[in-house]
């Protein structure tokens, strides 16, 4: 009899977990989304990012903006004129929270609204982030952090989908592929080495995050000995280059 | 029942739809609108880079031949990008520049008669096998008038003479100092069809000028590199003075006394680093430490310190002081000696280490001595043996020097002689006493010919040959002579004498 039951009280289960799932067609009403697939690696699956990181540590010296472009898909029937959608910064309250005008062009300027739009039949637009370079960014990094707001033309899609996080430093950060690839060469990561190499030896510029072919990899780990070498050598009382943690700048010496 | 009816009628209107369409078409033969045709040609050719390939098709019908164009050009494969190589109704003189493909890959060479009036064509497609002139045979590096090239004797004993001329239009300025075949994993960054940048691999022959350092396709002879691109950073001096290649250990060059590497077991793009790290000054003989070594050793001149590397590492590597029972005593650091010659000797049977004889002079007593060396790698000691050499020695008046590789002899050559010094513990005196005589002739050449180069070379396992080269106004030639066993002597005969024009510097057998 028990037996019955449970298979009753089965069956029941298996009807309750069944519901009409709410999934949102791409032909309904306009919604917009952030839609930043990068490889992280090149080579690599593409995988959505939430985030970018720039610095201007590898931004030529003389150039005090660097431009950050950020995707936005819309959902919907494209229209024949052009539709302008919401976003603003959500982090202003924040501590290291990006400052209009002193650490990016704002959303509202003359240039950068003309992008905040998805043009007319079009389904999609990439967003200039016109980051300045400001001295405060020497000593911490700082983060807009922006979200997609509904306005008469769109609604935000999906939550997960709705913000977007823009990071900016002018200091060396380590590079995603620096413990698999470059460490090889180069040893390990630090903020001085990194701006001895930018200055020594790979230059202003250098896409760390692309794989190196092995046999340049070994230019420059000789380069960044010899020159290391050179530039101990130049420092007065027998100085060497130092991390600010106080560990020796040092590259693989085999 | 009506709904069938339906069905069949409308079904009836699917077969009312095909009509005998007889239309009102007059169809002529090709042949009759355009009666050319083409004869005369194989379907098959096999053609030699840097040779020169001439045909002639009969047209069958070709009346007057201004009314038509003629076309010639090559394509590879599946690509669809063709190269005309010639607008004239026979190919005349065209030399192959096609980079050499193994079989079964073939070219097409596609024959085009247009006629300009009715404007249609006829093909004629040859399947063009493109194979390297250049796979066997010697390549001796000579220069005239200060401008270097190589020579190639291919297997028929035929000297094909300025093939990098041939190749490229152009020669090395100064004079030559040394070439290397590098077998494989020269790898070059190169467009494909698509737009993208990939890694393709390629043999390669270096060539070291007193005043440049190229690199060209070891099948087409094709320039890849010269001193603008050589290196990764074009050297402020180019004064190339050696190049040492071993398939595992990459290549080496040393170039004003500094030392260059490029790991060719891993991915690379063909360039040479930059110099090894450090103040040094080397001097420009080099040894490896075994066939499979990816380790040299060299003599600083700065330091009087014998060094070592490998082609990978960015710093040059101290050499070990001697064990406490070492058979020499003499540290290889700050050495009381100058280094007059490193002769690579023969590489041990486990191919672990090269045996060398290191040529010295001491510097406070001006004393001369051979250091019996041998070099595995790692930096470990390399003396095993120190023999004196007398001063009235006429090795010491030489310039062209080389080490028997399996016999304890060096051979040296004095303008147009050939001579033997023999390396052993025992002094002249004690040789004398037993009627011996360290030194001897071996060979005298033509007297207005000079020694320039001088190998023993192993031609395949255990059989070695001896390569001279010899210059004189008149050109270069090349001896070679077999060995008898393993010993010192050879026949006296020579197997082959070559001959071209210039002074040449080295040899080397592909």
């Amino acid at each position: 009899m028990n037996r019955i039951i449970y298979i009753i009280l089965a069956v029941l289960l298996l009807f309750t977990a069944c519901k009409e799932l709410d999934v949102t067609r791409f032909d309904e009403d306009a919604k917009v989304y952030f839609y930043n697939y990068r490889y992280r690696v090149r080579g690599d699956t593409l995988t959505q990012q939430d985030s970018s990181s720039q610095s201007f540590f590898n931004v030529l010296g003389n150039q005090n903006t660097d431009t950050v472009w950020v995707y936005v898909f819309a959902m919907g029937n494209t229209e024949s004129f052009d539709r302008p959608f919401g976003i603003k910064q959500i982090n202003t309250d924040s501590t290291y929270a990006a400052v209009p005008k002193t650490h990016y062009v704002p959303f509202d300027d003359e240039y950068v609204s003309r992008f905040i739009r998805i043009p007319a039949n079009q389904s999609h637009t990439a967003i200039p982030i016109i980051l300045i370079r400001d001295e405060t960014l020497l000593l911490n990094e700082y983060r807009l952090e922006m979200s997609l707001i509904d306005n008469e033309y769109f609604e935000v899609a999906m939550d997960t989908l709705a913000r977007f996080v823009v990071k900016t430093a002018d200091f060396g950060t380590k590079p995603d592929i620096w413990d698999a690839e470059w460490k090889t060469f180069f040893g390990d990561w630090g903020s001085e080495k990194m701006r001895f190499l930018r200055d020594y030896v790979v230059g202003s510029g250098f896409n760390w995050e692309e794989r190196p072919i092995y046999g340049t990899g070994t230019y420059y780990k000789t380069k960044a000995n010899s020159e290391l070498e050179k530039y101990n050598a130049s420092l007065p009382d027998g100085e060497v280059l130092t991390e600010p943690t106080g560990t020796i700048v040092t590259f693989p010496t085999r | 029942m009506k709904k069938i009816i339906f069905q069949l009628f409308i079904l009836g209107f699917a077969f009312f739809s095909c009509v005998d369409d007889k239309g009102n078409y007059s169809y002529k033969d090709a042949d009759d609108v355009m009666p050319v045709k083409i004869e005369g040609l194989k379907d098959t050719v096999i053609a030699y880079t840097l040779t020169s390939l001439s045909l002639k098709p009969e047209l069958i019908g070709l009346e007057n031949e201004e009314n038509y164009n003629f076309f010639w050009y090559t394509y590879y494969s599946s690509s669809i990008e063709r190269d005309t190589i010639a607008r004239t109704r026979n190919l005349e003189n065209y030399i192959v520049t096609l980079d050499p493909k193994s079989e079964p890959a073939y070219y097409i060479l596609k024959y085009e008669v247009h006629d300009k009036r009715t404007n249609l064509r006829k093909y004629k497609d040859i399947r063009l096998f493109v194979r390297s002139d250049f796979s066997n045979g010697w390549f001796v590096l000579k220069d005239e008038n200060n401008m270097t090239d190589l020579d190639f004797i291919n297997e028929d004993g035929e000297v094909i003479p300025d093939i990098i001329e041939t190749a490229n239009g152009r020669k090395l300025e100064g004079e030559g100092v040394k070439v290397a075949f590098q077998a494989q994993n020269y790898d070059r960054q190169e467009l494909n069809d698509e737009g993208n940048l990939v890694t393709v691999r390629y043999s390669a022959f270096h060539v070291l000028s007193t005043n440049d350092i190229c690199s060209f396709n070891a099948n087409s002879l094709e320039l890849f590199e010269d001193k603008e691109g050589y290196y990764y950073e074009k050297p402020d001096v180019i004064k190339p003075q050696n190049i040492l290649y071993q398939s595992m250990g990459g290549l080496f060059v040393i170039n004003d006394n500094k030392i260059s590497g490029l790991y060719t077991s891993m991915a690379n793009v063909g360039k040479m680093d930059v110099y090894k790290a450090g103040e040094y000054e080397i001097h420009e003989d080099m040894i490896f430490n075994g066939s499979y070594g990816y380790e040299v050793m060299f003599f600083d001149k700065l330091t009087r310190s014998f060094r070592s590397v490998n082609s990978y590492s960015p710093n040059l590597f101290t050499i070990a002081n001697p064990g406490s029972s070492a058979a020499v005593q003499i540290s290889p650091t700050n050495m009381n000696y100058d280094l007059i010659r490193l002769l690579s000797r023969a590489v041990s049977t486990n191919s672990s280490y090269y045996n060398a004889y290191s040529i010295m002079k001491e510097i406070n007593t001006g004393e001369y001595v051979v250091f019996e060396t041998r070099f595995s790698g790692n930096g470990s000691f390399p003396f095993r043996g120190i023999y004196n050499i007398s001063s009235s020695s006429l090795l010491l008046t030489s310039k062209v020097m080389e080490a028997n590789r399996t016999a304890t002899y060096i051979y040296f050559g004095i303008d147009n002689n050939l001579y033997t010094h023999m390396v052993t513990a025992l002094s002249d005196e004690e040789l004398q006493n037993d009627g011996v005589s360290r030194e001897k002739l071996a060979y005298s050449f033509p007297s207005d010919e000079t020694i320039s180069y001088i190998e023993h070379y192993r031609r395949t396992g255990t059989t070695y040959d001896l390569l001279i080269l010899t210059n004189s106004p008149a050109g270069w030639k090349l001896y070679t002579f077999s060995m008898i066993d393993q010993t010192v002597e050879f026949n006296q005969s020579p197997t082959a004498v070559y001959t071209g024009k210039g002074n040449a510097r080295h040899v080397i057998y592909r």
